[in-house]
């Protein structure tokens, strides 16, 4: 029962492109070409059931929309980029060069508990002697604090520094020149007297030798044999380049196909092959299986308290086997992103720079190009003709206000019908054509009929204009469609233009249904339920599947659907009876083909830019001129879960 | 442990309000705080408790220590006794003086109501002082639930945080927030309690081993205690 209903989401036209748009440089020429051949795709029927529809289908809001290709774009077809790093704890910045060489974690001082990942603080360790002073990193969740692997630091600030030069229990780590230092040392063999306590005190620090160590000998290791085999190599002795550089890829390639051809005129032995590293001074460890025992030992000592949850070693980024391994966890940075359009890498939100901002520069949303549809279920429902009462009283408001119909359980077989309502978020009036399968695709197909497939919506004017300007907007505009005999305008008409003439249009148009219809509100085919400033409700009606009897084919057969509505035959070449139901598969979902037409003020871009291709231009009977649009798209309404007949 | 003075019984049966003394140097504004319950409270210097605290000594006594701080809408004290936990209560050790009075007129009626068909023997036989004492620079925060026997020194038991009945929480121990102790716990000295439910437990080694640590904390706890009597204000008593 997780689902919500009803919902409404919207497939990506980019899912029946049959590859993604290039990546520019590529014009976007081609891509439109691409969907002009998809013309044959876009006649099937969009099946929200197929397993494919799960990557097309977004709710709304979490679409966007791209100006240049007038087109919708789901994370799918818009790129991320990154437009800066920062750290959520302390909000400083960090530049892309840092992050590259430093990492994406916080320099600074923000660090997270190794225990519970609450942000650490730092904190002074107050002596009774003032000089004594010391700091802490300490969680004020959980009280874990530096104090638990012995460090403390000298000064409150530049912590990740310090604590770089710190192993667990406080002995510094050798910089990077003392490690070289002594492995040079080590190499020549130097045992002079003088350095007789050096020696030993190196040995020492062999014992507590870590990760860093081996990394640090077997990068030294590698940085030697580059420099010894490059200097063989057939491109000559270049050691400033190494193995890191830029041109090194086509270096590599050079050698392979050189070393082919040439190898026949060529002494092999010029080709030094690079040794393996070898011993500890070269950073391999051998396997210990003392240490392994040392490792049981001290299992046995510290207990089961003592050793670190597996998540809490996930967490680090070295072995960490023990409470006392473990180390205060820096911060990670996070990023801030802008998107683009995949197809014309125009750009299509782009969030402030600054890292305390949450504005947005740019933010095309498709809430903002796209109508909005709401669906609800119309009550009371539509009594037959004969047995409703005359209409007498002004009918009730419109939408009702109290669904009575459960959407978790339609009943089967019996004529339900909906409000569809469309919210224009243009600026221009639009035409909206819908289209919907007689029959939903799947095993159990329901009915399902739109009255009015064809309407207008007004234009998303300001309150007051719709007051203001009412009779010029009310006569011209686009011609009223066939099946729309638009109220609005009409009611428009007779109403007064003050600014308190809302609630006069309301009863002007309530009035006006009444005396239209002639009989008691109710859905008719062809005409719009009900319409306002820049909204229109059409009605949709519905007869929910029988669960026991499936379709007679799991094609939806319009034609077939339609001759006999309501009465399946069960298929004989499918097992008949078949009653188990699949996941979600009572869940009515009708797949809308939705094609919005209209008018756009002309902008320069449509002038000469590559937009202009296919944008019509037209002159309104004003003589303005004017460019057609037209935005198409497949979109799903979950309606309700149909319930089994008892 | 200070023996509890033997109680006195209420004049008026419905609600039974505590004996209380108030050492000097406590902060107690009494008529904002919720008291039910026969056996004595009795808060000691320095001891400052917000409004709107709720004390039940309807099974034993209450005792707050020097300089502990109890919130706001916390509630002190073993509340209604139910059936299943008291049988896990007898067979906790005995550290509790012999009741001074085992059967409390009254309060039978309540519990009838509370129970539903407990039998009245066990009822009478289970019937024991269930004691609740926080020690010197306990910390109790707003809408925390204690129920423990014995809070010990420099304890902080942190904003919706529960402990069951007989617990003994040990030392400068801390329960984190929405925590739940079930009853009958010990929790040793630096114990911290975090996470979810009944938590993750570990041991704060380094609190325990670092010198002067201890005598940080309570001085910080006694300096809230001297601000706090600043800000808490006890209005004149009435009458
Ligand atoms: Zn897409
Ligand atoms: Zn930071
Ligand atoms: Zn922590
Ligand atoms: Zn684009």
């Amino acid at each position: 029962m997780a689902l919500s209903f009803p919902y409404l989401y919207i497939s990506c036209p980019c899912a029946s492109e049959t590859t993604l748009p290039p990546v520019w440089p590529y014009s976007n020429r081609l891509s439109r070409e691409n969907a002009e051949d998809d013309d044959e795709e876009d006649e099937k029927t969009f099946d929200p059931r197929n397993p494919r529809a799960n990557y097309s289908l977004y709710p709304l809001e979490h679409l966007l929309f791209c100006e240049d290709c007038r087109q919708i774009r789901c994370p799918r077809c818009a790129l991320e980029e990154v437009l800066c790093w920062y750290c959520p704890s302390c909000l400083f910045e960090s530049p892309s060069s840092a992050v590259k060489t430093e990492g994406n974690r916080c320099t600074r001082n923000c660090f997270q508990c190794p225990i519970c990942t609450s942000p650490l603080s730092v904190n002074a360790l107050e002596k009774p002697d003032p000089r004594d002073l010391s700091w802490i990193l300490s969680c004020p969740y959980c009280a874990w604090s530096s104090l638990d692997i012995g460090i403390r630091f000298d000064r409150p600030s530049a912590i990740a520094g310090q604590l770089l030069r710190m192993r667990n229990g406080g002995q510094p780590t050798l910089t990077r020149k003392e490690r070289d230092g002594e492995r040079d040392r080590r190499k020549r063999g130097d045992t002079n007297d003088a350095e007789e306590e050096d020696d030993h005190s190196w040995k020492q620090h062999k014992e507590i030798e870590d990760v860093d160590d081996h990394f640090s000998n077997i990068r030294a290791f590698y940085t030697d044999q580059l420099a010894e085999t490059s200097a063989s190599s057939p491109f000559g002795g270049n050691n400033e380049f190494g193995y890191g550089s830029p041109g090194a890829l086509s270096r590599i390639m050079g050698l392979y196909s050189r070393a082919g051809r040439l190898s026949s005129h060529r002494p092999k032995d010029k080709i030094r092959p690079m040794r393996e590293a070898f011993g500890e001074d070269e950073g391999v460890k051998l396997f210990d299986a003392k240490g392994e025992d040392e490792i049981i030992e001290r299992m046995k000592s510290v207990g089961w308290e003592g050793t670190a949850k597996l998540e809490q070693q996930s967490w680090q980024n070295r072995d960490a086997r023990f409470l006392s391994d473990l180390r205060p966890v820096p911060t990670l940075l996070r990023t801030k992103r802008a998107r683009r359009c995949r197809t014309c890498r125009h750009i299509l939100t782009k969030p402030e720079s600054k890292v305390a901002s949450t504005r947005y520069r740019i933010r095309l949303v498709a809430l903002n190009y796209v109508p909005t549809m709401t669906l609800k279920p119309l009550v009371p429902s539509p009594a037959p003709p004969s047995a409703a009462p005359a209409v007498t009283a002004a009918p009730t408001p419109l939408p009702p206000t109290a669904p009575s119909i459960n959407l978790q359980a339609l009943p089967s077989l019996i004529p339900t019908q909906f409000l569809l309502t469309l919210h224009n978020p243009l600026f221009d009036p639009v035409r909206v054509t819908l289209a919907t399968p007689a029959r939903t695709p799947g095993r159990f197909g329901s009915k399902v009929t739109i009255l009015c497939p064809q309407f207008d919506i007004g234009a998303n004017t300001d309150m007051w204009d719709e007051a203001l300007t009412d009779v010029a907007a009310g006569s011209s505009g686009s011609e009223p469609g066939p099946g729309a005999k638009s109220r609005g305008s009409a009611a428009g008409n007779q109403s007064q233009p003050t600014p308190g003439a809302a609630a006069a249009l309301d009863a002007a148009k309530r009035a006006r249904a009444a005396a239209d219809f002639d009989g008691p509100v109710q859905a008719e085919a062809g005409k719009i339920w009900d319409s306002g400033r820049n909204w229109t409700t059409i009605v949709l009606e519905v007869v929910p599947a029988n669960l026991d009897e499936e379709s007679p084919s799991s094609k939806p057969n319009k034609s077939a659907a339609t001759n006999n509505p309501g009465k399946h035959d069960s298929n004989p070449d499918e097992p008949p009876g078949e009653t188990g139901l699949e996941e979600d598969e009572d869940v009515l979902e009708i797949p809308v083909f939705v094609r919005i037409n209209y008018e756009a003020d002309i902008s320069s871009e449509d002038e000469d830019g590559p937009a202009a291709d296919d944008a019509v231009i037209v002159r309104n009977k004003r003589g303005e001129k004017k460019v057609k649009r037209e935005l198409a798209y497949w979109c799903v309404l979950g309606v309700g879960r149909i319930s089994k007949i008892a | 442990m200070s023996t509890a003075t033997p109680a006195r019984r209420s004049a008026v049966p419905p609600p039974p309000r505590p004996p209380v003394k108030v050492y000097p140097g406590a902060v107690f504004p009494e008529s904002s705080i919720f008291m039910i319950g026969y056996y004595p409270l009795t808060i000691e210097p320095h001891a400052v408790v917000h409004p709107r605290v709720r004390f039940t000594t309807l099974h034993g006594p209450v005792r707050i220590g020097p300089g502990a701080i109890i919130s706001e809408k916390s509630m002190i004290g073993v509340q209604y006794t139910e059936q299943k936990q008291q049988k896990q209560q007898q067979q906790q050790p005995e550290q509790i003086p012999p009741a001074t009075r085992t059967t409390v007129p009254g309060q039978g009626q309540g519990q009838a109501q509370e129970q539903g068909e407990s039998s009245e023997g066990e009822k009478s036989q289970a019937r024991k002082v269930e004691s609740v004492t926080l020690e010197r620079g306990v910390i109790i925060e707003p809408g925390a639930y204690v129920e423990a026997e014995l809070v010990r020194e420099g304890t902080v038991i942190e904003a919706g945080a529960k402990i069951g009945r007989g617990c003994h929480i040990g030392r400068f121990c801390k329960i984190c927030p929405y925590i739940t102790i079930p009853p009958g716990e010990n929790l040793p000295d630096y114990t911290v309690v975090y996470g979810n439910g009944e938590g993750e437990r570990r041991i704060d080694h380094a609190g325990a081993t670092e010198p002067g640590l201890d005598e940080l904390r309570l001085r910080m706890s006694s300096v809230h205690v001297n601000l706090l009597k600043k800000l808490v204000q006890v209005p004149p008593k009435k009458g």
